[in-house]
Parts: C-alpha cells; sequence; structure tokens
C-alpha cells in the first residue's frame, strides 16, 4: 500500500486537454505513488469500483449508504481546491455530475482493471494536467480472438427490520446496496481490440433518517431506489498506428439533488461522453500524438414529478496534439489543444461558460549521469486571463546510492475551478454536499494559485533500504504552510512496492500558530509466497495552534491502524483479512444535531475497529471467478462522519464468468 | 435455547478439530472427485422470538457437495413458509441459500460425521406490501451444522444433521433446526472437476 497519497472522488477537476499517448511516464513534483493491481482488488471482496478505496489505509473513506463512498486523503497531502482526475486508460474520465465525479456511473467493473495508479498533488500524466492528483485506471485487455463475459454482484446491509416490521418491533428500514450486473464482449486481432460493455447498477436508499442529513444526489421515494445503466465501447490499434476510441452513454433514473436543507429536487440525468486519442511515428525519434474528447450530459424532470421542471444540460469538448522528440538523453513533447464548456436550458444553476486554448510541454532530459531534471508546463488563456501549471524537479547523484531531489510546482487555478472551500484539513471531508458539517474555510471564489518547494536526500542504504530527509513549503496564496519529514524505506523488492517504511512529518501553519506532527510506519511481509501481510499505523498530534485550528483538527482520530492478511492456501483461492482501527474523534459541528437526531449523529465518536473478510475462489481455469466480503464482520456500529451510522454488518458476492 | 446453540457450536469445533488432521491429508487428493446430490425434510427444533407471531411450516431442503481441499464445499437451498399466529401479521415465504464448509471425520462402514460454519442470504417474500411500497426483503444468515452421514451402498447414503442460523435482522432470527434424507453420490466427471479446478 502507499502514503501520501490523495483521493477525492467525488469532485474532478473540470477542463484539462491534452492526452499524450507517447508519454512513457508521468511527470510530477514529489509525490509517491500507489498502485493496486487487479489481483488485490478481487481478492478485497470489491464488488463496486468506489470499494477499491478502502483498500488504501491512509485514505479516509466513509460512505452514507454502502454505495456513495466519499474517499479522501491522508491528513498531510497538501490542502488543494479540486478532487482528483480520473483517468481510463490513459483518457480522462469527465462523467461529472454537479461537480461530482461518480465513479460508479462510470460503465467499467472491478473484474476488467488490471491496475490503479494514483498520484497526489499535481501531475502531467500520458499529457494530462491534474492540479490536485490523478487516478489512472488501466483495463485488462484480454487475450484470445473473441471473449465473453457477464457478471453479477449483490450487497446487502444487516439490521433490516424483517418480519417483525408488522410487529411492535418494528424499526427503521436500512439502505440497501442492490444488485449490479452486466455484460461484456471482445474481439481482437494481431493489432486490434474492440470492446463493448454494459452494467446496470440498482441502489436502495430507504432510511428516512438520511434524507435530511444528505444535501446530495440521492435516489428514494418510489421506488426507494436509483437505477443506473451504461455501456462503453472501446476500439484500439496500435498499427499502423495507434489509436484508441471510447464512447460511454449513462442513464440515472430516481435521482434527488437537495440544494438546501430540507428541499428536494427529483431528477433524472443521461451523460453520453466519446473520446478518441492516438499516436504516429513520424520518424524513429519523432512521433506525433493527438486526443479530443466530447461529452454532453442533461438533466430532466423526473416522469412522475412533472410539477418540478429542469432543464439543464452541459456540453464540453477538448481537442489537442502535438509533437514528441526523443533522443537518448532527452524526450520532449508538446503541443496545443482548445477547449470549451458551455450550458444550455431554461432552468439550470448559474455556472459559466467556459472557452480557452492551452499550449503544454514536457522534458525529461539527463544532463550528466549525475544530473537528471524533468519539466512539465500547461500554460492556458481563458476570458478570466492567462494561467500556468508548472511541475519542475531536478535529481542530483554526487555518488553511488545518494540521490538529492529539488521540485517545485505552481497550480495556477482559474475562478471557474476554485471552489469557494479550502480544504484545509482533508479534501474528502469537504465535499459541498455537507457543507456546514465539516470543518471547512469559506474564501471568496477568486482564481486562486498554489505554489510549492520541496528538497529531499535520500541515502540508499546496501540496496536494500533507503533513508531520507524532505521538507516542503507551500504557500495558498496568502496561507503559507511549511512541512518537514525524516522518514526510512525499506525498499527489497521493486521501486513501486515498498515493503516497510517509518516516517515522522511535521506541518506548520503560521497563519493560526499551530502544528501538526505525524508519525507513520507501514511493513509488509511475505514470509512464503502464499501468504502477504500488511501493518500501517498513523499518530497525529496537534500543538498550539488558535481555537479554529484545534477544533479543525479535533475530527481527525489521534491514532489510526490497518492490518491485512491475505492468504492463499491453494490454487485459485484466497482469504483476505483486514483490520481497520481509529481512536475517538470530536467533531464540532456535529454538536447541534446530535440531539434532534436522537443521537444518531454525536458529536463524539467512540472508537472503532472494523473487520473485513473475503474469500475469492476462480474456476475453470480462471474463466469463474466468485467472491464473498462479509464488511463490518464485528458488527460495529460505525459512525464516522460525515457517513452517519449506518454501515452495519454487511454481505457482498459477485461472479463472474468470462469465455 | 442457550443450551442449543452451545451444544451446536461445541459439536462443531470439536468434530472440525478432530477432523482436521484426516481430511487435510485425504481430501487434499481427492478434491472435487465427487459430487453429492441431497434432499431431504427439516423441522424446527425449537421456537424463539419468531414464533411468537409466526409458525413455520414443515420444509424441505436441497443441497450440493463435493470434497474440497478440507473438508467439503457445500450449496443448499431451503424454502420456509411462516404462517402467522396473529392476525395482524401476514404470512410470508422466506428462502434460505448458503454455501458451507464442513470437515468431518470418516468411521469405517462409509460414514462420515462432519461440522462446519454456513453463510447465506435470507430471502423473505411477504403477502402484503411493505411500509416502503415493496414486498420483498433480503438478509444476510449465518449459522452451522452437525451432519452424520452414512453410505450403505458406495453411491447412495442417508444423513441425519442440526443446524443453527441466525438472520442478521435488526431483531435477529435465531432458527434451530434438524433434517433428515437422501444422498445420492457419484463421481465427478472430468467436465466437471475440469470446472471445479
Amino acid at each position: 500500500m502507499k502514503r501520501r497519497l490523495s483521493v477525492l472522488v467525488m469532485m474532478l477537476g473540470a477542463l484539462l486537454p491534452a492526452l499524450d499517448t507517447t508519454a512513457a511516464d508521468c511527470h510530477y513534483a514529489d509525490q509517491t505513488r500507489t498502485v493496486l493491481t487487479g489481483d488485490e482488488i478481487e481478492r478485497s471482496g470489491a464488488i463496486r469500483l468506489t470499494d477499491i478505496f478502502r483498500l488504501m489505509p491512509e485514505w479516509h473513506t466513509v460512505s452514507t449508504d454502502f454505495y456513495l463512498w466519499q474517499s479522501g486523503p491522508g491528513i498531510f497531502s497538501l490542502p488543494d481546491w479540486d478532487g482528483m482526475m480520473m483517468m481510463v486508460d490513459g483518457q480522462p474520465l469527465h462523467a461529472t455530475l454537479l461537480g461530482i465525479s461518480y465513479l460508479n456511473a462510470y460503465p467499467l467493473d472491478v473484474g476488467l482493471i488490471d491496475s490503479i495508479e494514483v498520484y497526489e498533488g499535481p501531475v502531467l500524466c500520458h499529457g494530462i494536467f491534474a492540479p490536485s492528483g490523478l487516478i489512472n485506471i488501466s483495463t485488462r485487455l484480454e487475450d484470445g480472438n473473441v471473449s465473453l463475459g457477464g457478471f453479477g454482484a449483490v450487497a446487502n446491509e444487516t439490521r433490516d427490520p424483517g418480519p417483525y416490521r408488522y410487529t411492535p418491533l418494528e424499526t427503521e428500514n436500512i439502505d440497501r446496496s442492490g444488485p449490479v450486473y452486466g455484460g461484456f464482449g471482445a474481439v481482437s486481432g494481431p493489432h486490434w481490440h474492440a470492446r463493448a460493455y454494459g452494467k446496470a447498477d440498482e441502489h436502495h436508499v430507504t432510511g428516512v433518517m438520511l434524507r435530511p442529513r444528505i444535501r446530495r444526489l440521492y435516489g428514494m421515494g418510489r421506488p426507494p431506489r436509483h437505477f443506473l445503466d451504461g455501456g462503453h465501447v472501446d476500439v484500439r490499434f496500435d498499427r499502423p498506428f495507434a489509436l484508441s476510441i471510447m464512447a460511454d452513454q449513462s442513464h440515472f433514473e430516481h435521482f434527488r439533488f437537495m440544494p438546501t436543507f430540507g428541499s428536494e429536487i427529483p431528477f433524472s440525468t443521461d451523460w453520453t461522453r466519446a473520446g478518441a486519442s492516438g499516436s504516429a511515428s513520424l520518424s524513429s525519434n519523432t512521433s506525433f500524438f493527438f486526443s479530443g474528447e466530447y461529452s454532453y450530459y442533461q438533466l430532466y424532470e423526473n416522469p412522475e414529478t412533472p410539477e418540478v421542471p429542469i432543464d439543464w444540460r452541459h456540453e464540453r469538448y477538448s481537442a489537442q496534439a502535438g509533437l514528441s522528440i526523443h533522443t537518448n538523453t532527452l524526450r520532449v513533447a508538446g503541443g496545443f489543444g482548445r477547449y470549451s464548456k458551455q450550458m444550455r436550458g431554461e432552468r439550470h444553476l448559474a455556472d459559466p461558460d467556459v472557452q480557452g486554448s492551452t499550449f503544454f510541454v514536457t522534458a525529461d532530459a539527463s544532463f550528466t549521469n549525475q544530473l537528471r531534471g524533468r519539466f512539465a508546463g500547461r500554460f492556458a488563456r481563458e476570458a478570466e486571463g492567462p494561467f500556468r501549471n508548472l511541475i519542475a524537479s531536478i535529481d542530483y547523484r554526487p555518488f553511488r546510492g545518494h540521490t538529492g531531489r529539488v521540485s517545485f510546482s505552481e497550480v495556477h487555478m482559474p475562478m471557474h475551478q476554485a471552489t469557494p472551500f479550502f480544504y484545509w484539513v482533508e479534501r474528502g471531508f469537504a465535499i459541498d454536499s455537507l457543507q456546514g458539517l465539516t470543518p471547512t474555510v469559506d474564501l471568496p471564489r477568486k482564481p486562486a494559485r498554489r505554489t510549492s518547494l520541496s528538497a529531499g536526500w535520500h541515502w540508499n542504504l546496501w540496496s536494500i533500504a533507503t533513508l531520507s530527509a524532505h521538507g516542503t513549503v507551500a504557500w495558498f496564496d496568502d496561507f503559507p504552510i511549511a512541512q518537514y519529514d525524516l522518514g526510512f524505506v525499506s525498499d527489497l523488492t521493486d521501486p513501486i512496492r515498498e515493503v516497510a517504511y517509518f516516517d515522522v512529518d511535521t506541518r506548520v501553519y503560521p497563519a493560526n500558530s499551530g502544528r501538526i506532527s505525524r508519525v507513520a510506519l507501514e511493513a509488509t511481509v511475505t514470509p512464503i509466497s502464499s501468504l502477504k501481510a500488511t501493518l500501517y499505523y498513523a499518530g497525529t498530534v496537534t500543538h498550539d495552534g488558535d481555537d479554529p485550528f484545534r477544533r479543525a483538527w479535533t475530527v481527525v482520530p489521534r491514532h489510526r491502524g490497518y492490518a491485512s492478511i491475505t492468504y492463499s492456501p491453494m490454487q485459485r483461492a484466497s482469504v483476505h483479512i483486514r483490520i481497520s482501527h481509529e481512536s475517538p474523534s470530536f467533531w464540532p459541528e456535529y454538536a447541534s444535531v446530535e440531539a434532534p437526531s436522537g443521537g444518531r449523529y454525536p458529536a463524539e465518536l467512540p472508537l472503532l475497529t472494523l473487520l473485513d473478510v473475503a474469500v475469492t475462489k476462480r474456476f475453470w481455469h480462471d474463466h469463474v471467478r466468485v467472491s464473498a466480503l462479509i464488511s463490518n464482520a464485528l458488527d460495529r456500529r460505525n459512525q464516522r462522519h460525515p457517513a452517519g451510522g449506518n454501515e452495519a454488518l454487511a454481505l457482498l458476492a459477485r461472479l463472474q464468468i468470462q469465455i | 435455547m442457550r443450551s442449543v446453540r452451545s451444544g451446536i457450536a461445541a459439536l462443531v469445533v470439536v468434530l472440525s478439530f478432530m477432523g482436521l488432521p484426516y481430511d487435510a491429508h485425504a481430501q487434499w487428493r481427492e478434491a472435487y472427485s465427487t459430487i453429492s446430490f441431497a434432499g431431504g425434510i427439516q423441522q424446527d427444533a425449537r421456537e424463539g422470538l419468531l414464533h411468537s407471531w409466526w409458525t413455520p411450516q414443515k420444509t424441505r431442503e436441497a443441497f450440493v457437495s463435493t470434497p474440497f481441499y478440507l473438508g467439503h464445499l457445500e450449496l443448499g437451498f431451503s424454502p420456509h413458509r411462516f404462517e402467522p399466529t396473529d392476525e395482524e401479521v401476514p404470512a410470508f415465504d422466506a428462502y434460505f441459500g448458503y454455501a458451507a464448509w464442513d470437515i468431518g471425520v470418516r468411521f469405517p462402514k462409509q460414514v462420515r460425521l462432519a461440522a462446519g460454519p454456513r453463510l447465506g442470504v435470507y430471502f423473505m417474500d411477504f403477502d402484503v406490501d411493505t411500509t416502503a411500497g415493496i414486498r420483498t426483503e433480503t438478509e444476510m444468515g449465518f449459522g452451522g451444522h452437525v451432519r452424520l452421514t452414512v453410505h450403505p451402498v458406495s453411491f447412495v447414503g442417508v444423513y441425519a444433521g442440526a443446524s443453527f442460523f441466525k438472520m442478521y435482522t435488526y431483531e435477529p432470527i435465531r432458527l434451530y433446526q434438524y433434517s433428515a434424507g437422501l444422498v445420492l453420490t457419484l463421481k465427478s466427471p472430468r467436465w466437471l472437476k475440469t470446472v471445479l479446478r
């Protein structure tokens, strides 16, 4: 697993163009990355894309209903304005709905995932600039001429009333995560691949207590569910030139948008998205690349509630092209692009139209054997003025085993991208659907700039461990933050999969006269080939600071722990056990709602220990895959905010058949 | 109630440990070598909270099992019918589908005493709509069983057993049952072993 990674799935940055399919790696200032493999995801018993975020020990993942997950970064990721960008096979996913990246809406199943990479902070990857980090999902391309498959999954959260609903023992119905099912077909040749994919997803939200607490998209009422279906087509060639075309269509029914407390606007929506990217070699060291994307979504009233008219259409496109040149010591890519976002309809929420042009360039140069520099920049011009995003780093290796790195990043956000909430504790907890309930600080909606400078030294010890010291200073307009840390990393396998690390961080908030310290350690051991165990612990302490500062940090548990064991005693079968633990925390914003909710949403949360057990088995040469996950096996009452208190013991089961 | 539950639980644990050495060696080699089809009748053993309003009817059960690397793997199904004892509540049908794993001790004369846990879903279909406008509900169930199987002839046998399961409704439903039936055991065809492996 990994550290210092951030993700905010539900919100997504907007108009960021460019797709360089020739880029072999990602440019980022000074972050590590997380890689989750498809096997790890399968063994965890995940049935939906959003389930994968529970596999990140440092992330905070909360759910109001076991279906809509809000995932936040670790507390020591730098504050940011936007959520992470999502990419699938190198193409950006802009399936946002009212600013939310609704991951479950994407017609992609967990069974198709080959790997997921996550970057914290600004990154330019495959030509895409993501100012607040990136989640890049790579799908699995099956070998063979023809493959067909289908899958089905069910999830059931316990504590429904059952037959007792008709007796004096009647209790409230519990939200249920309904079935998800779909199918796919793929055809491939020597140099091409085509895949079609469809998914239907049903979700029940019947908990009456949740409705007034969640000011966000929700499906409920009659029938007490929302329904999602979608289709996806993916065609790729790699000769005579590389070309990838993807098209998606999704449809929601029975959603409800709650713009203000107590009000509901029922609606349905359609999403359409099409994207293409490709490259062609012009010579042995020069290639041309291009990409384009078009997306359209429309909100309209539910047929059963025509008295609430809605007419909101959102259209956007982007197109860009460029050249990539590489030699033995230098690789340079650059290009131009255009993008546009337009709102249409008679009754829509205020959101400005945006048009702009962009120039982007990346460079990776090895000046000498000891010195390597990387640079990525994006320069955009819009009606609001010019904006630029820069990432640069220099690596210096004076002698064997020692590496120094200085990195710089600047993220300049146009006004239409800068949200009015400043996530200074945890981005994931600042989702605007929970405004008023989260520790956020409102800032004027204005163009915003974040600049950070970091330096570190890494000492490789006998090729089995790395000792590192690292410091970062960041400015958020007039809100400075400084951070420094010392770390020890033992890396016995490869540069991606850490075996163990120990890390001490301190962050200073001069404006609040406060400091936060954290100690984190993680270890992964594989004593035998069939057994893998991971242990993670993070302890956080607040020093000094003014009242708002201390109050904001009380929501962060002082101790967090995570342990997982994956055991594969026989071929194609595994047992995965994970335990997560959080010490008590205090949420001041909930103090006023604790009594009205009958204690269901308390300000003070007790310590929590969650146990998940997953069993997976593959049959028939991997053609049949079965998994079952018992989530929260100890049946602890999980009240982590802003979740609410309804994640009880649950069973998730999934079956996939592929021929 | 507590004594019945404790007795079944203790038997499951004891038999599991007793059977571990045997099944660990013998069945590792013969995983999926046979497939057994079983069916029988099932009867409630004792009353619980649910019986304050409903009376479970005598019912049936069916399962398919095969030797696994350790013990036996089993998929089963059991329909239940609950008739109300109070006119204020509706009757309902329930269907328990489960996966089970048991480990056991083998005695001469093809006798096997086994015990293990089972996990499944309990689907309830009420005779009237629920308050949310739907008439069905599904809940997770977890339990265990103890079963004695005797094969007088190589491919036909009889079994008798006791089981306990708990449905995780807000007020849990606990059912204690005993059952008996016939078992048909066949050598697994090659294609089936290929699929299972």
